[in-house]
């Protein structure tokens, strides 16, 4: 064993979201600039940092359920905390009007295959070099990806 | 035998393991992936790593 890393994910690729987004069921909508939800904030939930109420449903681009028109949607939201990328806002309340079964009880469904997406597309190059790439399902619900060389 | 282990948590997070590769090698090797994936939350070497790469084995692919 060589070393072991912890990552915490940021969205940063467009590609590989809207990659995730499609095989969840998912329309990425390039450049709209508001997403679909309630439409108040009860103040219930802290926003997130560099947000005010006012940015709520604003968004750069936006995640929309195919085939369920009154669903709320998911906006990519530029990050304010002086990160690169993009964080994803939703309005989860009442399971956002059929919005949660497709991307997961805080996205996470989305999280997970958008990181799987990254995870293939940079081992791409491995790949080239006579890496093998194998696929399977591990222990609750992770997504195991292995990278083998002989 | 190197191995790459990628593990990709239900709520996204991802863990990376690397077996079979001495010296600081390993981590050439996942760093576009971990870079691309956002902040390293977590890392922690292993023996194996201290361990002087053997360069004729390496350019073999053994």
């Amino acid at each position: 064993m060589s070393h072991v890393t912890v990552i915490e994910i940021e969205i940063r690729d467009l590609e590989c979201l809207r990659q995730a987004a499609e095989d969840l069921g998912l329309e990425f909508r390039q450049g709209q600039q508001t997403f679909k939800w309630w439409g108040h904030s009860v103040g219930d939930f802290p926003l997130p940092e560099g947000f005010t109420e006012a940015d709520m449903g604003k968004c750069s681009h936006a995640l929309a359920v195919k085939g369920k028109p009154g669903a709320y949607e998911v906006g990519v939201v530029a990050r304010r905390d002086g990160k690169a990328g993009y964080i994803l806002m939703w309005d989860f309340y009442g399971g956002g009007k059929g919005l949660q079964a497709a991307v997961g009880d805080k996205c996470s469904k989305l999280c997970q295959k958008y990181s799987e997406k990254v995870v293939l597309k940079h081992a791409k190059p491995l790949q080239a070099q006579g890496w093998n790439l194998q696929r399977s399902a591990g222990a609750n619900g992770a997504v195991v990806i292995k990278l083998v060389r002989p | 035998m190197k191995e790459i282990t990628i593990t990709i948590a239900p709520d996204g997070s991802v863990s990376t393991q690397v077996k079979g590769i001495k010296g600081a090698g390993c981590k050439t090797l996942t760093n576009q992936i971990e870079k691309a994936l956002g902040s390293v939350a977590s890392n922690k070497a292993t023996p194996e790593m201290f361990e002087k790469a053997q360069p004729e084995k390496l350019k073999l692919g053994g």
